[in-house]
């Protein structure tokens, strides 16, 4: 629309998304997560160029090297060693790549692959609605965690296996989301007022529907992150993840349980580095409904 | 002594654009067995008023009155304890979405029972499941409910509102209230149950002397079931008095404006003609003109009118503005 | 002046259950059949629960009918043909707050109708809207708002003009006035009576304010429980009732 002539130049008028970002920047918690899960991804992109060392390399001579700032530790080996003399620093780097990347990898595969169907189920009516949603409904019911470790332990024990794993346990809960808020929409007067206005089925979802449920989306996107990162940990530290040498925050957790009591920094830091980055995309979900709720009145 | 007196009620509250005076200097009174009809459109400020004496605005409103007294008794300087147990029983109010107004979860009759005074129970403990019957039957039958036992056993959805209004007014006369506030009772409810609620109020009103402030927009409801009305717009009062002097000869432009706009029954106008209306639309609460709200729209304001009009008098009939419709005032 | 719209005993029946098996139907509105000529107005009136919702939605293509013909300008409608059916009837929805999509700029809201079935290039559609938005009492400018900015009465002046897109024939107004306050009301009243001068169009009325309906209507209809019990000139409805029932709903509704 042109705004040459328009009378009311000093006012621009906001669109729906700019103002949940404008209520999004209000919340310090919420930034505090977004520029966390920002360092996360530099992490990922740079990691091997910041790394000191390659993660798979053992110093025979530095093993259980505690972090730098205890007595008897050193600056090179920065957050120190475990017990075969692998940097946990250059580890802890390189996992970032495999836990939170490949996490928001998947998640995205999912999400494409969930909402596309949960759109198709949605957008259907009467014996075939009704069908889709049983089968959802039961696709539910499977916990995440145990379809992943089946499908891995079905085909192999490989990163792109884990993956792939993880990928298709999310998609059911991308489905109900989307179903549910699709067929929570089409009961509006508004969608009869395009129907009437002559639009058929693919009008009526892609400028009438699809902007009202981006804001669930975008929620549940932000929750299937979280889910996905803790179980790619979680199969990392079963031993059934991706194997050795790629270096995974699970299984650097279950490598250092052994050592709790003689090295926990092992197992600290790992440990805090996933929960970082779950604790990150959480607050981004938490402020993401928070704003949504706001509204943009 | 007047049952409820208002003098110079003002509610304001703090934005972004400064400090915004949604409700500025209202005048309101209502002497005992009376009922008072508000009338407003929707954006005057009414139901901010009706809050406002029973208390339950949010702590972003601020209010202020030179008297806002019910019975002697002033509401302002009182501990929130003392108004509770003002409201419960003296004040009394219904709101407009009767089934929004009762838990959706549980039947009518569980909630009624829960809400019944006990103060009056004279009866044993084991007899007193007996006499909560006894009494909610008794309440429905005056409000007009003679299906008593169809009505409790059922769920606020499977009732139509009009049965939910009269369900929300037994369970407010249970208290034996002095003041009942009447917040859009009717706009929901179809045409043929919104007499019966006003025979209602009427029906209670003559026979328990229970006064009535029925806030409406619709001056046809005002018309023919309240005594004094008082006309609001944007929160400012604009006229008072009785019901029959205004209706015969309005003083204020807006009032005069409001009673054109209604297109009567008999012959009046021509068929299909254009009827006289108001031209514009109620102000936003960011863009309120200064002095006389009603200036920008209003077809006799003058330079005057930037300046608030005070209320004058003329035999009974209050209204407050620089070029009123009458012909020479006398004092 | 011709026949605009004829319809001949449309009925609608719902599926209450099932018994053995066999789905039960119950009819919600009776065999109904009027016609309606060009710059007229007809109003229907009715209890709640009469079936002039159901009838307002029916005409214009909201919900399918069970049996009966629907002749609209001497072609008789399909069941689901929408686009047939948007250039010559179209509606105005009871509640302006629920039927605009709320994600959506007025402009692009308005411009839909266009962009669906004409292939109007995107200069021309905005000189449109813009042209309607004038029509019914608003700057050109609003066409940048959202519906949340603008008041009740602006939102439903524009359903009012998503109404005229088209330019249609005929506008059902499904109880478009219930829910606006009195200054208001007179004042949508006011710009249809001006519309139906200038563009010639005729109304299907739903409501049940009596006197609105008596200023502006030419013939009444009066439905209850889904039957017509009176069909007939305004004027000779009202003060001649033929019927019990009309009577009694004059009654209730004050007169």
């Amino acid at each position: 629309m042109a705004r040459t002539n328009s009378i009311y130049q000093e006012e621009v008028i906001p669109t729906p998304l700019r103002h949940i970002w404008m209520n999004f920047i209000s919340y310090p918690l919420a930034m505090l997560g977004l520029w966390v899960f920002i360092g996360f991804l530099i992490i990922t992109l740079i990691a091997p160029f910041a790394a000191p060392y390659p993660p798979e390399l053992q110093h025979p001579n530095a093993l259980l090297y505690p972090p730098s700032w205890h007595e008897d530790g050193q600056v090179s080996y920065f957050l120190g060693t475990d017990d075969l003399g692998r940097d946990i620093l250059s580890n802890l780097l390189h996992g970032v790549r495999t836990t939170f990347g490949s996490s928001l990898i998947v998640t995205i595969f999912a999400a494409f692959i969930g909402i596309f169907l949960g759109i198709l189920s949605g957008m259907s009516r009467g014996l075939k609605s009704s069908i889709l949603n049983h089968i959802l409904d039961a696709t539910l019911a499977i916990p995440s965690l145990l379809l992943a470790i089946v499908l891995v332990a079905i085909s192999g024990q490989t990163l792109a296996n884990v993956m792939i794993a993880v990928g298709i346990a999310l998609v059911p809960q991308f489905m109900r989301a989307t179903h549910t808020a699709v067929h929570h929409e089409l009961t509006r007067e508004y969608v009869v007022a395009a129907k009437l206005d002559g639009a058929n089925q693919f009008q009526i979802f892609y400028n009438v529907i699809l902007p009202n449920i981006l804001n669930a989306l975008i929620v549940q996107f932000t929750l299937a992150i979280s889910i996905a990162i803790i179980d790619i940990a979680t199969l990392g530290f079963l031993r059934i993840g991706a194997p050795a040498p790629t270096s995974e925050w699970g299984t650097m957790l279950a490598d250092g349980v052994d050592l709790i009591f003689i090295a926990p920094w092992n197992v600290t830091f790992p440990g805090m580095a996933i929960f970082a980055s779950v604790l990150a995309v959480n607050l981004i979900g938490y402020g993401l409904q928070r704003a949504v709720k706001e509204g943009f009145g | 002594m007047p049952l409820l007196d208002i003098r110079n009620l003002s509610i304001e509250f703090d934005s972004p654009h400064g400090r915004i005076r949604a409700v500025d200097r209202v005048n309101l009174s209502i002497n005992p067995g009376e009922i008072l009809g508000l009338v407003g459109e929707s954006g005057s400020g009414k139901s901010l008023v009706a809050k406002a004496i029973m208390g339950i605005l949010n702590d972003r409103w601020t209010v202020s009155a030179d008297r806002l007294r019910y019975n002697g008794v002033d509401l302002l300087s009182l501990s929130a304890k003392e108004r509770r147990k003002l409201m419960g029983r003296e004040i009394a109010m219904v709101f407009q979405e009767p089934s929004s107004s009762l838990d959706p979860n549980d039947t009518v009759g569980h909630q009624f029972h829960e809400s019944l005074p006990m103060d009056e129970c004279d009866v044993s403990f084991f007899k007193r499941r007996k006499w909560r019957d006894e009494q909610i039957k008794g309440l429905l039958h005056k409000v007009g409910i003679r299906d008593h036992k169809r009505v409790l056993k059922s769920y606020p959805h499977e009732l139509s509102e009009g049965i939910c209004q009269k369900v929300m007014i037994a369970m407010t006369i249970a208290y034996k209230p002095r003041l009942l506030i009447a917040d859009e009772p009717t706009t929901v409810i179809e045409a043929g149950a919104q007499d019966q609620i006003f025979k209602l109020f009427k029906k209670l009103n003559q026979l328990n002397e229970v006064s009535i402030l029925l806030i409406t927009h619709d001056l046809e409801h005002v018309a023919n079931w309240t005594e004094t009305i008082t006309v609001m717009y944007c929160g400012q009062t604009v006229e008072a008095g009785y019901t029959k002097d205004i209706f015969k000869q309005p003083f204020h432009p807006y009032t005069m404006a409001l009673l054109q706009s209604m297109p009567h029954f008999d012959d009046l106008l021509n068929h299909k003609s254009q009827l006289t209306t108001l031209s514009g639309c109620v102000p936003s609460l960011q863009h309120l003109p200064i002095g006389c709200r009603l200036g920008p729209r209003c077809p006799r304001a003058h330079r005057r009118c930037v300046e608030t009009p005070s209320m004058e008098k003329v035999r009974g009939h209050y209204f407050s503005c620089h070029f009123p419709l009458i012909e020479h005032i006398e004092s | 002046m011709s026949t605009l719209l004829e319809v001949n005993n449309l009925t609608k029946s719902f599926r209450v259950g099932h018994r053995w098996l066999i789905p039960q139907y119950q009819r919600v509105l009776g065999p109904v059949s009027f016609s309606l000529k060009e710059q007229q107005t007809l109003s229907i009136v009715g209890n709640s629960g009469s079936g002039k919702t159901t009838l307002a939605r029916i005409l214009v293509g909201a919900e399918q009918r069970t049996s009966g013909k629907i002749i609209l300008e001497g072609e008789q409608l399909e069941v689901k043909k929408h686009v047939q059916r948007c250039c010559a009837i179209r509606m105005i929805f009871q509640d302006a707050n629920t039927s605009l999509n709320p994600r959506m700029r007025i402009g692009n809201l308005l411009e839909e109708p266009l962009k669906f079935t004409t292939d109007m290039p995107a200069k021309e559609r905005e000189q449109e809207v813009y042209s309607k938005l004038r029509q019914v009492g608003l700057l050109p400018e609003h066409a940048h708002f959202y519906p949340h900015m603008i008041s009740g009465g602006q939102k439903q002046r524009i359903a009012v003009a998503r109404a005229l897109m088209l330019n249609p024939h005929i506008i059902v107004a499904d109880e478009a006035l219930s829910v606006l306050d009195m200054s208001v009301r007179s004042q949508i009243i006011n710009l249809l009576l001006r519309l139906q001068k200038e563009m010639g169009l005729s109304y299907i009325f739903v409501s049940h304010n009596i006197n609105v309906v008596r200023h502006i209507s030419d013939k009444v209809m009066v439905l209850d429980q889904g039957k017509v019990v009176e069909l007939g000139d305004a004027e000779q409805v009202f003060t001649a009732p033929k019927h019990d029932q009309t009577r009694k709903l004059l009654y209730t509704l004050g007169h």
